[in-house]
């Protein structure tokens, strides 16, 4: 009888527990997180999701047993709401990146002690943060760049955790960006124009390597810039005003034909194998 | 063709008794290791052509001139592992890496070593592209398995379909699998172009040529381009559902949003050099970071042409070729691919995998070239819990043979479809409800 009455209770538990979680899960999908069964318990995520989280739909995802990893990059999640986290002793991975997490929502993780996987990049957490982090004695891995964590921090934190694999990325500011406005290489080859009123004397292109033409037009009139195909189609690649210039992705072997507006040829170029100015007399 | 003297089962035999290990130990083994599943997402990096192994990962420092080449090697940051001289930003990541040097198969020809290479099966007589009998690749098979969300392909390719001599390649598409899980084709919308051929068709997502016009427009424009690609493979049936996810990325997703390069930082983007084989990359990171689960990078000139141009099949000129131009920008680009998801924390969760068609010639040819060499050559991983700075297999000294556990593109993709959580011996079904087991190849101890 005693049997009976514990199995009857157990299953009721159960039922209420399952019962329960199913709501739970619900709700977590209601809110756009994604609830998926992974090695060692489940995986939530809402990155990918609405990035509207709220401290209650947190709220949901600590009341759900068995939580492993949960993954709220980009979300709106505050500092504040973290404290929904503090009790979730079975996480260990995190996602925070790109959040407004700061120092302050740090101190509600201090208790995770499973926690192996942490990521605070492009979060406000600075020196101030480090206690908290270092508290964390599981992780195997912290993600720190772009965060105002200083250079001496990162030093700290290793020193602290020097089982802790701390990533803290590179410096942007050490690359240097191309300069739009620099002066693009006048080509030191040139093409040779063979002058031809025929069109029949302008050969088929050929194959070959990826070239530029830099086409420059010397003549007092408008002309057609026209590529002859692997076929021999004629392609109007477009126009160059008296003294305009035209940076051309071309190929080696490729033929280009110029005309006037009416379309009277008025002489060809063949592409070598490097970058090289046409100059149209 | 490419004469193989020894069998996979010989090898084997070989070399496991050298080891002192029966095979019924060797299973044991493998059935014992449990392993840790983490990555959710995968970068495919295809090296078309066939990269040099000499000249990339299984540098032969010691052997004779006319085999050894002209580079010399480098230390990288861990120690017994060198690279060719010419990947010194590769060789500080070598501590992400687990690199294969054991890897054979006997398919000479590119499209049969590609298909090899990049499906995990041994190519079927008569190969022809877009066949519905050919096997999944790599990508469209691993994008089977996921459920990314709505206006979210599960693979994407870029930036260049893969063509020999002007002929299309087997292996890319989704085959059996049906068109729903054919990778789709976008077109990097920055960097300068590899030099040589790379065949641009019609059918290339771009959605930047889209941005700025009417709505209305946009939809109808990638519509009929997606409508083309489902055409040509006479599935009209599927069309629905390409339309919709045409749809859903025009009307804000995730996925358009990361292929504006644009929106990304400009020294970021500098990191990765202005250059298509670099922002491709990037464009990889996005993609997968906006919830895409698989993308393919082509890394070189998408149509071999005859051995010109900026792919890896180097006939001609290996070394000035791969010092000027291919191992720069092979170099640069994996290199900040590493740092960038390293930073943001995502390495951890995306596999990164190298393929290629197979090695080269031990032997320099009369054109300061290496020929096509499927007896020995190396692949790589990085990442989605592969343990890093491991290397699998060796070659021999003279990098013409397997020397230790020699290994095939069946065990590469058995490993990496284990490391995104598949069971590699899972069977699946055609459309006519034919059975398919999805990968024959044993997983190699890499995690």
């Amino acid at each position: 009888m005693r049997i009976l009455v514990f199995v009857l209770i157990a299953s009721v538990c159960c039922t209420a527990t399952y019962g329960q979680n199913a709501e739970i899960r619900a709700a977590i999908k209601q809110a756009g997180g994604k609830i998926e069964q992974i090695q060692g318990g489940l995986e939530v995520s809402y990155h990918l999701g609405k990035r509207n989280v709220s401290d209650r739909d947190l709220s949901y995802v600590a009341a759900l047993e068995g939580v492993v990893l949960l993954n709220l990059k980009k979300t709106n999640v505050s500092s504040q709401g973290l404290v929904h986290l503090a009790e979730m002793h079975t996480l260990k991975k995190l996602h925070l990146e790109l959040t407004k997490v700061d120092d302050r929502g740090l101190q509600h993780l201090k208790g995770l002690k499973n926690l192996q996987y942490l990521n605070l990049f492009g979060t406000k957490v600075s020196d101030d943060g480090i206690d908290a982090l270092a508290r964390l004695k599981g992780l195997t891995h912290l993600y720190v760049w772009q965060t105002a964590i200083s250079e001496a921090g990162i030093a700290t934190l290793r020193a602290r955790l020097p089982a802790t694999k701390i990533v803290a990325g590179i410096d942007l500011t050490a690359i240097v960006l191309p300069d739009p406005d620099a002066p693009v290489e006048r080509p030191s080859t040139g093409l040779k124009f063979i002058a031809t009123q025929d069109l029949s004397d302008a050969p088929k292109s050929g194959n070959g390597e990826n070239i530029e033409v830099v086409f420059e037009n010397k003549r007092s009139h408008k002309i057609r810039l026209v590529w002859v195909g692997y076929d021999g189609k004629l392609k109007v690649y477009g126009e160059l005003a008296p003294g305009g210039t035209r940076t051309q992705n071309s190929y080696e072997n490729n033929t280009w034909l110029i005309t006037d507006m009416e379309d009277n040829p008025l002489g060809y170029f063949i592409c070598g194998n490097r970058r090289a100015v046409a100059v149209i007399p | 063709m490419f004469p193989i003297k020894h069998t996979r089962r010989e090898i084997l035999q070989s070399t496991v008794a050298a080891a002192g290990l029966t095979v019924p130990t060797v299973l044991q083994m493998q059935a014992e290791a449990t392993l840790p599943i983490s990555a959710k997402r995968c970068i495919v990096v295809y090296c078309w052509g066939g990269i040099s192994h000499y000249e990339s990962w299984d540098p032969k420092p010691d052997a004779l001139s006319e085999i050894r080449g002209e580079f010399t090697t480098i230390e990288t940051n861990v120690p017994g592992i060198r690279f060719s001289e010419h990947l010194p930003l590769m060789s500080r990541h070598a501590d992400k890496m687990a690199i294969v040097r054991s890897l054979y198969h006997k398919q000479g020809g590119h499209q049969q070593g590609m298909y090899h290479s990049i499906t995990g099966h041994v190519p079927p007589p008569g190969l022809k592209a877009l066949n519905r009998t050919n096997s999944p690749s790599l990508a469209a098979l691993m994008g089977r398995f996921q459920d990314p969300d709505s206006g979210t392909p599960n693979a994407i390719r870029v930036p260049y379909n893969m063509y020999d001599n002007g002929t299309l390649m087997a292996g890319e598409y989704a085959g059996w699998l049906g068109a729903d899980y054919d990778p789709i084709l976008m077109r990097t919308p920055t960097g300068k172009p590899f030099r040589g051929v790379s065949r641009y068709t019609s059918r290339e997502l771009d959605l930047k040529l889209n941005l700025n016009k009417e709505r209305l427009l946009q939809r109808q424009t990638l519509q009929s381009q997606l409508e083309r690609v489902v055409g040509q493979t006479a599935e009209y049936d599927r069309i629905d559902r390409f339309r919709q996810m045409a749809a859903d990325m025009l009307l804000g997703s995730d996925v358009r949003d990361a292929y504006n390069l644009e929106n990304e930082d400009p020294r970021i983007r500098a990191m990765y050099g202005d250059h298509i084989g670099g922002q491709s990359m990037l464009l990889a990171r996005r993609l997968t970071e906006a919830g895409v689960p698989v993308v393919q990078v082509c890394a070189g000139a998408g149509d071999l042409a005859g051995g010109s141009g900026e792919n890896w099949d180097t006939h001609r000129d290996n070394f000035k070729k791969l010092k000027e131009r291919l191992l720069p920008i092979f170099d640069r680009s994996v290199s900040a691919l590493f740092t960038d998801l390293e930073m943001r924390g995502l390495l951890e969760e995306t596999l990164v995998v190298f393929l290629t068609d197979f090695g080269r010639t031990p032997k320099i040819n009369n054109n300061a070239g290496r020929d096509h060499y499927p007896a020995v050559y190396s692949m790589a991983f990085a990442g989605g819990g592969i343990r890093g700075g491991q290397l699998y297999g060796s070659s021999d000294s003279n990098g013409a043979r397997p020397l230790d556990d020699p290994c095939t593109p069946g065990d590469f993709h058995a490993t990496a479809l284990t490391a995104m959580g598949i069971d590699p011996h899972k069977e699946l079904k055609d459309q006519f409800d034919r059975p398919f087991q999805i990968c024959n190849g044993t997983v190699l101890p890499l995690f």
